[in-house]
């Protein structure tokens, strides 16, 4: 279970995550949504490790990640944002490098990049470098390279941004079975639609506060419109119509 | 502000050539503190070269003072013409240089088609403005390099023997120094263009990036040959043939035919000059107008790969944390060009000063002869070991200080590890040691070997515990995955760095020289100053993996101290 108990966190003067408690519990997946700025992404690199929390404690099986950073990472597998990674390598020199840096097996690793390109659809694409990519198949190379040392807590920081639909229900697939047999899944999403489907549970986050969470039904997976109108309310979203129009004559004048 | 400047201020095409010309100072690689850095840092080279044409300005004082006084106008006019190549070659020598830096983006790059062509703008109107910026951004590179050398054409050409009424020749200068710059940018842009128009889409990039490293490497290696240009002074005297060869000469030509003074030779020169001046603008204006026709092919990555990219590995690395971070490296090396560019455009310097010394008449003739050596010989080639293991090692670490795709290193962030973060950076250690001390001995050996026997495995044996503690002197402070960490130019002036350069060099090929020679002659020598060395790079050695077993991975880049400025090598 992954346990997050008053994450904090301060750039100077500024409170970009103020005292965030949630849990996730093996086999579910999380949705983790707010709008632009909310803390979402600060969060998201506190839990990979990739930044240091101001105060606060998270914890893994109840261990905690302070207490051995290095062992922590190791369970972890994380798919950036924005499709991150050295474009200059092709596919499975990157899978290479991340397998290494894992401490894979040699042998395991071979296989096992081999394979996750074929069943990524990207072993015809093998011996080009990843800066002729498109979007999403870097985000498939991202997902494989995240799966590669087998974690048991995968954090998705909007996985399906530029997959095609087929990759889309491909990556929806994979989510499910992975959770099944037992790992985390945190979710971090702007699409409530993909949170309604895959996820078993949501918090919304607005202003680096937790403000809101939601138990996604069962009988109403597919339909976004409490969890969206849970979020209009909990995130203080003004009513757009006014901007609407106001851009509208902005555009006219 | 009066309306026709508001007006031509704000108009689309000087829009865009604004954007177009900031764009070529933009690295791509540098942060905003970082590209404001490597603004001060430009600014510094000018004032560098412009420090150095009055340098040269000086020095050449001396010579002329007695050349003027002469009653034989004779050497006064051998010495002027050779020396007036030597400042038309450092022009067109600036100017090559800046193109084919900025070469990657002589047209319109993706980001730029994607943005422009659905904007209701033509194709020429970008490439224009494009090429305006080129143009703009090459002319003041030509403009500081003509001013430069302006105050050394005005003091060798003020003289009773002239051809000319000073005002005429710096004139003179003015107008066929840059028509020379013009050649090197033609030529260069033909070149690129051409080969980007005829080559494969799937091959336009690297093969591309690959001659633009040979081109700068080439440029390296021809400094030592136009500071020798002066020393043509006989050979244009004797009319020789060879001069048909050097473009600054066809230049030289040139300015006696329209300004006065020329003769058959200068007039033969001349029209080789014009010649290929006329063929490289033709094919180069040809290559981007086929460029501007078919600006797909350079704009757009192109899926295909023609064959299998072999991963690039190691057969007896074991460590999969060094062979990680090592096949990362080489791989960067391969295919980046700004990598490949400053390491072989850097080393290559080192290797352009070392054949300027083996160029040496007295070397030539004993290679020639391969008996004793003399006095002169010996210190002639035994200095060049120092220029080339001072030049790779700064060019390597250069290289592997630089970012590329910074925002990807969350990977290495992610995954550091204190008890693998030495096997790591232990692929730096031998990355560094391979280049500047295998590639030293590599090249050395053979002319050592002739010059000593086999006593020169002492000789060598000194030159690599140089090399290694040189190689440990710039790894001093390093703990970067190479390519993660940000970068910040500039971390000493210009001039400091020019000054702290050429001290290094001089005390080096002293000193190496002296130490390496002493180890053949006397090789009990040899074997105390390998011990020493030896001790003195076990200790820096162990200094360095001490801070990276405790210090964390470096990620970003930060400016020193005005202290620590004074103490930094190789920033």
């Amino acid at each position: 279970m992954l346990q997050v108990r008053g994450l904090t966190k301060r750039y100077g003067a500024l409170l970009a995550l103020d005292r965030i408690d949630f849990t996730l519990a093996r086999g579910e997946v999380l949705g983790y949504l707010g709008p632009n700025g909310s803390g979402k992404s600060t969060t998201v690199n506190m839990v990979v490790g990739l930044l240091q929390p101001s105060s606060g404690t998270i914890l893994l099986d109840g261990k905690g990640q302070a207490d051995d950073p290095v062992a922590y990472k190791q369970r972890v597998g994380y798919v950036p944002e924005e499709p991150y990674l050295y474009t200059h390598l092709t596919a499975p020199e990157y899978l290479t490098l991340v397998g290494r840096l894992r401490g894979i097996p040699a042998a395991d690793l071979d296989r096992k990049s081999t394979e996750l390109l074929r069943l990524f659809q990207l072993h015809d694409s093998r011996y080009s470098t990843m800066a002729a990519f498109s979007k999403g198949m870097r985000q498939r190379v991202l997902l494989a390279a995240a799966l590669l040392h087998n974690p048991e807590l995968l954090v998705l920081d909007e996985p399906f941004s530029g997959l095609d639909v087929n990759a889309s229900l491909l990556f929806r697939s994979l989510i499910a079975m992975f959770a099944a047999e037992g790992r985390m899944i945190l979710f971090s999403s702007h699409r409530f639609d993909m949170v309604e489907k895959i996820c078993s549970r949501a918090v919304i986050l607005s202003k680096g506060r937790l403000v809101a969470e939601h138990t996604v039904s069962t009988a109403r997976r597919g339909d976004s419109a409490a969890l969206e109108d849970l979020f209009v309310r909990v995130t203080d979203q003004p009513d757009f119509s006014p901007v609407a129009r106001a851009i509208l004559d902005v555009v006219r004048a | 502000m009066t309306n026709g400047w508001r007006n031509w201020r704000d108009h689309p095409a000087v829009h865009l050539t604004r954007h177009f010309f900031d764009a070529l100072f933009d690295l791509g690689f540098l942060s905003r503190e970082g590209a404001d850095a490597f603004i001060r840092v430009l600014l510094g080279i000018i004032a560098v070269i412009f420090s150095f044409g009055l340098l040269l300005t000086r020095i050449y004082m001396g010579k002329y003072a007695a050349l003027k006084g002469a009653a034989d106008p004779a050497p006064y006019l051998h010495a002027l013409a050779a020396d007036t190549t030597l400042a038309f070659g450092l022009p067109m020598w600036v100017a090559a240089f800046v193109t084919v830096l900025v070469s990657h983006s002589l047209v319109p790059d993706e980001t730029d088609f994607r943005v422009l062509t659905p904007l209701p703008v033509t194709r020429a109107f970008v490439f224009g403005s494009k090429l305006m910026a080129l143009t703009i951004f090459c002319a003041i590179f030509i403009g500081a390099s003509l001013v430069a050398v302006t105050p050394l054409v005005g003091m060798i050409s003020s003289s009773r023997h002239a051809p000319n009424l000073p005002p005429v020749s710096l004139a003179a200068y003015w107008i066929v120094g840059t028509m020379g710059s013009a050649f090197s940018v033609f030529g260069v842009v033909a070149v690129i263009g051409v080969l980007t128009a005829v080559l494969p889409r799937s091959r336009v990039h690297g093969v591309t990036a690959a001659i633009r490293s040979v081109m700068l490497v080439a440029l390296m290696l021809a400094v030592p040959f136009i500071f020798a240009l002066p020393a043509d002074a006989g050979r244009l005297a004797a009319h020789s043939r060879a001069m048909y060869l050097l473009p600054p000469a066809w230049f030289l030509g040139v300015e006696r035919v329209v300004f006065g003074g020329g003769d058959q030779y200068t007039t033969r020169l001349a029209l080789i000059g014009l010649s290929a001046f006329s063929t490289v603008a033709c094919v180069s204006i040809a290559g981007y107008l086929l460029l501007y026709a078919r600006f797909d092919r350079v704009m757009l990555r192109s899926m295909h790969v023609g064959g299998r990219r072999a991963m690039w590995r190691w057969p007896l690395g074991r460590n999969p944390w060094r062979a990680a971070v090592r096949d990362f490296t080489l791989a960067t090396l391969r295919r980046s060009s700004l990598h490949q560019g400053v390491l072989l455009g850097v080393a290559s310097c080192g290797l352009a000063l070392a054949i300027n010394r083996l160029a040496d008449k007295d070397v030539i003739m004993w290679l020639r002869r391969m008996d004793t050596a003399s006095f002169d010989v010996v210190i002639a080639i035994m200095g060049a070991p120092w220029l080339l293991m001072f030049a790779t090692g700064l060019a390597t670490r250069a290289a592997l200080a630089l970012p590329i795709e910074q925002r990807a290193n969350w990977i290495f962030r992610m995954t550091e590890n204190e008890a693998t973060r030495v096997d790591q950076l232990r692929a730096v250690t031998r990355l560094m040691r391979q280049t500047t001390v295998g590639l030293t001995i590599a090249l050395m050996a053979p002319l050592e070997w002739a010059l000593f026997g086999p006593r020169a495995t002492f000789a060598l044996a000194t030159n690599a515990a140089c090399a290694m503690l040189w190689v440990e002197i710039l790894l001093r402070g390093w703990r970067r995955i190479p390519f993660t960490c940000s970068y910040m130019p500039g971390k000493q002036s210009a001039a400091q760095a020019t000054v702290v350069g050429i001290g290094l060099l001089v005390l080096g090929v002293t000193l190496c020289g002296a130490l390496a020679t002493g180890s053949a002659r006397a090789p009990v020598f040899g074997v105390i100053v390998v011990s020493v060395f030896g001790v003195l790079t076990w200790v820096f050695a162990r200094a360095r993996v001490a801070l990276w077993n405790y210090a964390p991975l470096e990620f970003d880049d930060k400016l020193p101290s005005a202290f620590e400025s004074l103490l930094s090598i190789g920033e």
